[in-house]
């Protein structure tokens, strides 16, 4: 009997650890998730004319795409030093604003300043100097570009004709003239592009280990050249474990996951999503361009899919490997992640404790002592929708998850028929219960207290809430003290 | 930063130990009949009507109260043993 009350003890208080965990844990924030963003590109063969500003730098503006491969050079001087060497520079800005107020500043990082010094021969006028540049330069649609043009003395030249640039300072201080740069053009050339329709990359990438816990981002970039496309095409991304593609099935297909992504227009595109990858180990990964008909769709509608063939225009066959990390791993790295969203979101700074000048013994213990509340909420939410989830004590968490909502639902509502005199004479009422509840809580929380401007709402609320509060204190205050309890122990003593 | 980072080394030492069990996001489905679903609309219904009678909602809001003080009570039972306050 002991055993046995001891063991159900055990049960219960496991199940309470459970049930308090819960209440903790059930504090909302939301989700964090995130997506795979791909670098997409259009191809255009274009050139840029600019000429006639006096101004020595020109904005080109946004939208522009692809490699700048070539710039062309007209020179109108008669005193420019000699030998002359210039710099273009494509400055880049995130907006419109800088880029007017800051034109020589680059504001973006990683893609932006390209330099370079082509020996012009000084004297007379030049046409067409041709500049190759030695590493073609990326242009990347969202950005505002200013093209930037200097001697590479630092000396300035001008944008437009040699007879109306002659602003102080602006001119060669050695020869005391200025020259002009009255034609520029600068190619965008798609000789390094394919244009053809082919597929250009695939992620995951080619004979590399993912390291997932779940899935795994699958995406492809190519380009679909305006011969090629036709409305209804798509790319096709199916992968399997390897041994799949060995496996001796009646339908291998059935054991390749398939995706799909619309193509709706020529060019390029770039297309991504995330997929479960089940297994660990090596994956097989099919992708095609594919197209689709009237016929085929026609096949589809009639049932009679299987005679469907979409043409494939190309494909590309590759592998990887995934790499489950295991528990280690996974604690490894989302601590390590989450220690450095607490330092950046922290408001004091890790440098009151580490570093020697800073330091600020206060704060080096607010830091070290006093928890957040946005990183300790964000951690009970992942505490919740991680372990508390799993089965079988997820149920339970559910459950309180239901309860502890704050969402409402319609009332049921009801009809009665009732005969009023004979058999045929019946009348239907319909009662709605939320018509009625809300309309009964609504006078009775309007009742007017007699000689004053108060409801008995306003009145009686206050004093029940006094009630309930002061119940729930002397329950804790009794059970806490065992005041009124005396007989309690003596009952258990007899049990046992 | 300390309480953090005991919090976060038990949540993710715990989810990564318990990762293979598979996750609960609904009750299930028993006879045919959609436990979270009815459960859910169940609350809801209660809420609609707590709203309208406040002494209801207060009344509950106590048992609430009372709820988590004996839910406490009894994790620290669990964890201390006999040297827990009776």
């Amino acid at each position: 009997m002991t055993i046995s009350l001891s063991s159900a003890k055990k049960r219960l208080a496991i199940l309470t650890v459970e049930a308090s965990l819960i209440f903790f844990a059930v504090l909302g924030t939301p989700f964090f998730s995130h997506a795979a963003v791909l670098y997409s590109q259009t191809v255009k063969d274009t050139s840029f004319s600019v000429s006639g500003v006096t101004n020595r730098f020109q904005y080109l503006g946004t939208g522009l795409n692809g490699l700048v491969q070539t710039v062309i050079v007209n020179m109108s001087s008669t005193g420019l030093p000699s030998p002359l060497g210039i710099n273009f520079s494509f400055i880049c800005h995130n907006s419109s604003a800088h880029a007017l107020a800051n034109p020589a500043t680059a504001e973006c990082t990683g893609i932006g300043i390209e330099q370079g010094s082509p020996d012009l021969v000084s004297g007379g006028g030049q046409t067409d100097i041709t500049w190759t540049l030695s590493t073609p330069f990326p242009f990347d649609s969202a950005k505002f570009y200013v093209l930037y043009v200097e001697s590479s003395t630092n000396n300035k030249l001008m944008w437009g004709s040699a007879s109306d640039l002659y602003a102080a300072g602006d001119c060669f201080s050695t020869v005391n003239t200025c020259g002009a740069v009255t034609d520029l053009y600068f190619i965008i050339d798609d000789g390094f592009v394919d244009t053809s329709t082919h597929i250009q990359t695939v992620i995951p990438t080619p004979d590399t280990t993912v390291a997932t816990s779940s899935g795994a981002t699958f995406g492809v970039t190519g380009y679909v050249s305006d011969t090629d496309y036709e409305s209804g095409m798509y790319v096709q991304v199916k992968y399997a474990a390897y041994s799949a593609s060995q496996a001796s099935v009646a339908n291998p297909d059935s054991l390749f996951t398939v995706l799909t992504f619309p193509i709706t227009s020529s060019g390029g595109f770039s297309v991504s999503t995330t997929s479960p990858l089940i297994t660990a180990g090596l994956y097989t990964m099919q992708t095609q361009i594919r197209t689709g008909s009237w016929l085929n769709s026609t096949l589809n509608f009639l049932g009679f899919g299987q005679f469907a063939n979409d043409a494939i225009k190309t494909a590309t066959s590759t592998r990887f490997t995934a790499a489950h990390l295991g528990g280690f791993d996974i604690f490894m790295a989302s601590t390590t992640a989450a220690i450095e969203a607490y330092y950046a979101s922290s408001t004091v700074s890790m440098a009151a404790c580490t570093d020697w000048i800073s330091f600020a013994l206060l704060d080096c213990l607010n830091l070290i002592f006093v928890p957040q509340a946005q990183p300790i909420v964000a951690q009970l939410e992942a505490f919740k929708n991680g372990f508390l989830q799993y089965a079988p004590w997820g149920y339970l968490t559910r459950v309180v998850v239901i309860l502890s909502g704050s969402s409402t639902s319609t009332l049921p509502s009801f009809t009665a028929t009732i005969p009023l005199g004979s058999p045929d004479d019946l009348e239907t009422l319909t009662f709605d219960m939320g018509d009625m509840i809300a309309g009964g809580g609504a006078l009775l929380n309007s009742i007017p207290a007699r000689g004053s401007a108060l409801t008995i709402q306003d009145i009686l609320r206050p004093l029940i809430d006094l009630f309930i509060a002061l119940f729930v204190v002397i329950i804790i205050v009794r059970d806490l003290t065992g005041v009124g309890q005396r007989g309690r122990h003596n009952i258990g003593h007899m049990r046992e | 930063m300390i309480w953090y980072y005991l919090l976060l080394f038990f949540t993710t030492l715990l989810t990564a130990t318990f990762s293979w069990l598979p996750k609960i996001e609904t009750l299930p489905t028993v006879l045919g009949v959609d436990i979270d679903t009815q459960l859910s609309t169940g609350v809801g219904m209660f809420y609609t009507f707590a709203s309208a009678v406040w002494p209801v909602y207060d009344v509950f809001l106590g048992m609430l109260i009372l709820l988590t003080y004996y839910t406490i009570k009894m994790v620290l039972r669990f964890f201390l043993g006999h040297r827990a306050p009776q």
